[in-house]
């Protein structure tokens, strides 16, 4: 698996940093490998952002202009789209979006609402074709298709008709490259390989939920690259931000809000038409494990480590291809791919994957302290950041386990330890191996959904549905308090402060579904968003049989987990098991 | 019999070092090859195992390393072999055509890059792709040319002075050759040392 990393908005490109960094030697006369930096994984990335300040006071000058041929570079989101846009003043006029805004201000629906007209509005459509050639949107459409596509395999295989503008392959001019005779002889296994081995087969968004840019355009842009690619793996890395007034001194509802809708649109959305899963960090563990958000980077990158090696175990079946990790996040209980593949296509939303990650020094070679390192002992729920959770989880509740581990370990070793310690049978749990570094031996085990099944679970500090009752309970809070806050930003105008009023405030709109996502997770319900939701246009409609099926599912979950913790209850009794 | 030299006695080190670096290759694969045997439930070919460990260094490294060990021989020959000092019946003064020419130091480094020199790059650049080589051991590696450049300009500075012999010189070419070898080696012994430790 190579991902192309996308990191969005401020906090997003500050997380990518570290998966770009070069690891090969800088010799400052000149660089050899041109643009072909050696990173970890052999990732690729692109920082995306929508303030042009932001990016012009980098301290470090880490990231060039990706239109230029740098790289690592940026994008400006709306870098394609002229100050005098006939497109910008139809917009303006008619709706009061601005293309070129500076920043969303922890407004995810200013961009979920602009990104919706651009579906929805035919007169728009036709003058955005007409004045960027044959885009739908110029956001959207610039970033992917100038941006993120020329990183990836897709660009090489000619699946769109669109002209690669690249910025890959505008080389720098600052740096020649290594002459060809002296590849062939440093490199001899590579003579054969052509760019695809060196573009990504996957793409992973990075970005805080709760913040502006990253997290109003998480959705639409994954939404984006969905309609272009209804295949093509597509993850998502969101660091749900901490709790408390924040430095520009926005109001935690506030962000909160950003992130619930952030957060309700990429889990509400069906198989194939958004993400494939998302990874889910909370600032709040790491601010209080790590300090500062550079360290917190740092952290991140070293966490995300054992999933981008790509030292496959000698032996171990084919693992680093991102369309059968596709598969396996999707995965319910097919026997085969091709059932897989339907199973993904049916009504299914996306996972919510937890890491858990812990490290240790190789010589202590100790599996179970490895993996009770990452999951957290038996029983302790609510070691909030005292463990390698990083996010607040019970690892019990997971529907499936993805251990990656770096260092010499049995595979059935590794299976016993996570099973003892999640409850999960053997089938549910898919182990990567990986060989690591020889100095020391790391685990990051996704947990797949551990939640649900528990009446009452959102009052204990520690589990998933706490946090999450928590943001959600702030969002309402903050929607019911700040109408006049919410529906007279910017220059908004009466029809988008109308949509606007419909999509927060009337029967049926977000409040009410998160009102319910409150009740589905003080029930033990799974999933809590499941209703997809528009601004502009007509919401998704769940139909009595599918909300049957979902309160069926939930009832036999239900039973097991309270069969389960009977059953570990009357053993502890016994002495068995402790 | 008269003791051996002092200078042959540091070729001695310096060769000890060397398969104290050989050593630990051989070491680190057996090592990694018992560990992955005994955990990875199938037998694992050599090829396998090659294919499972490598990974890139990146070209600057690898540049710089195979400049290095070509430098490195270019050093000793320099060292050892200019000069009748140590190996009398043996050195570049006994080819007087080449030795007497403008080019004649310029022709014997080249000759020593084309044939030694070309094995080395083509074998020990792969065989260190086995190995984790940090970012702190690469900028170590920097250091080597630099050592080694010392090193050939001691040498040529005592071709250029001979017959008078100038022991500081040669101390000091010594010490930078050795200092070199041991940061091309690093990789290897450190690779073997962390093995060592599990």
């Amino acid at each position: 698996m190579k991902p192309c990393i996308v990191g969005i908005g401020g906090a997003g490109g500050s997380m990518l940093k570290p998966f770009l960094q070069n690891l090969d030697l800088n010799l400052m006369i000149h660089d050899f490998a041109g643009n072909d930096r050696l990173t970890y994984g052999d990732v690729k990335g692109i920082w995306l952002e929508s303030q042009t300040a932001d990016v012009e006071k980098q301290k470090d000058h880490y990231y060039g202009n990706s239109i230029k041929g740098q790289y690592p570079g940026y994008l400006i989101c709306h870098g394609g789209v002229n100050e005098d846009s006939s497109t910008n003043t139809f917009l303006k006029n008619k709706y009061g979006y601005d293309l070129k805004a500076q920043g969303y201000d922890r407004r995810a629906e200013y961009l979920k609402g602009l990104f919706e007209i651009f579906e929805l509005d035919e007169n728009l459509k036709r003058l955005c074709s007409h004045e960027f050639g044959g885009y739908d949107n110029p956001l959207s459409d610039y970033m992917w298709k100038i941006g993120i596509r020329p990183l990836t395999i897709i660009s090489t295989g000619g699946s769109t008709s669109v002209k690669d503008e690249t910025v890959s392959s505008a080389k720098s001019k600052r740096s020649k490259p290594l002459p060809e005779l002296l590849r062939c002889f440093l490199k001899p296994r590579n003579l054969n390989s052509d760019q695809n081995t060196k573009r990504c087969d996957c793409i992973l968004f990075l970005a805080s939920l709760g913040g502006g840019t990253g997290t109003g355009f998480i959705n639409p842009i994954s939404s984006a690259v969905r309609l272009d690619e209804p295949i093509f793996p597509i993850f998502a890395l969101g660091m749900l931000t901490e709790k408390g007034e924040d430095s520009p001194q926005t109001s935690e509802g506030q962000r909160d809000l950003a992130a619930v809708i952030a957060l309700y649109d990429l889990l509400a959305k069906e198989s194939g038409k958004g993400i494939d899963g998302l990874i889910l960090m909370d600032g709040q563990i790491l601010k209080e494990r790590f300090g500062n958000y550079s360290a917190m980077d740092g952290k991140i990158y070293e966490a995300m480590k054992p999933l981008l090696d790509i030292r496959n175990y000698p032996g171990d079946e084919q693992q680093d291809e991102a369309q059968a990790f596709r598969r396996v996040l999707w995965d319910r209980d097919a026997k085969n791919p091709m059932e897989q593949e339907d199973a993904i296509q049916k009504r299914l939303f996306p996972p919510v994957l937890i890491p858990c990650y812990f490290t240790q020094p190789d010589w202590n070679g100790d599996l179970k302290s490895l993996v009770e390192g990452a999951l957290g002992k038996k029983g302790h729920v609510s070691s909030l950041g005292l463990d390698g959770r990083l996010f607040p989880c019970d690892p019990e509740k997971a529907e499936r386990a993805l251990v990656f581990i770096r260092g010499f370990f049995e595979l059935t070793e590794i299976k016993k330890a996570v099973m003892d310690r999640t409850g999960l049978s053997e089938g549910k749990i898919k182990v990567y191996r990986k060989l690591g570094d020889s100095r020391s031996e790391d685990v990051l085990i996704l947990l797949r959904n551990p939640y649900g099944g528990e009446i009452g679970a959102h009052k204990d500090k520690g589990t998933l549905e706490w946090r999450f009752h928590d943001i959600i309970a702030e969002s309402i809070e903050y929607i019911e308090k700040n109408e006049i806050n919410i529906l007279s930003y910017h220059s908004y105008q009466p029809l988008t402060k109308d949509y606007l009023w419909k999509y927060f405030y009337q029967s049926g709109g977000i409040k009410d579904q998160l009102y319910k996502s409150l009740k589905y997770l003080e029930s033990g319900r799974k999933p809590f968003f499941c209703r997809e939701l528009r601004i502009f246009g007509e919401s998704a409609k769940l139909s009595q049989a599918e909300e049957q099926i979902m309160v069926s599912t939930n009832l036999e979950e239900q039973i097991t987990c309270i069969s389960r913790r009977e059953a570990e209850r009357l053993l502890m009794e016994k002495g068995i098991i402790h | 019999m008269s003791p051996p030299r002092y200078e042959i006695l540091l070729l001695i080190a310096m060769l000890i070092v060397l398969i104290l670096g050989i050593i630990s290759h051989v070491g680190y694969w057996i090592r990694i090859n018992s560990h992955i045997s005994k955990t990875a439930g199938i037998d694992v070919g050599k090829q396998d195992l090659r294919k499972a460990l490598h990974m890139h260094h990146g070209s600057n490294f690898n540049t710089i390393y195979i400049t290095s060990w070509s430098l490195l021989l270019v050093a000793f020959i320099y060292l050892y072999f200019m000069t009748p000092q140590i190996f009398s019946g043996l050195n570049y003064f006994r080819v007087p055509n080449i030795a007497s020419g403008s080019f004649g130091l310029a022709a014997l480094g080249t000759a020593v890059i084309l044939i030694p020199g070309s094995l080395a790059a083509l074998f020990i650049p792969r065989a260190c792709s086995y190995y984790t080589v940090t970012r702190r051991m690469k900028r170590m590696s920097l250091l080597a040319p630099a050592l080694l450049i010392i090193s050939i300009f001691c040498s040529i500075n005592l071709g250029s002075i001979y017959p008078t012999i100038d022991s500081f010189y040669w101390n000091l070419g010594f010490v930078t050759l050795i200092l070199a070898l041991v940061i091309l080696l690093a990789p290897f012994i450190m690779g073997f040392a962390e093995e060592m430790r599990m």
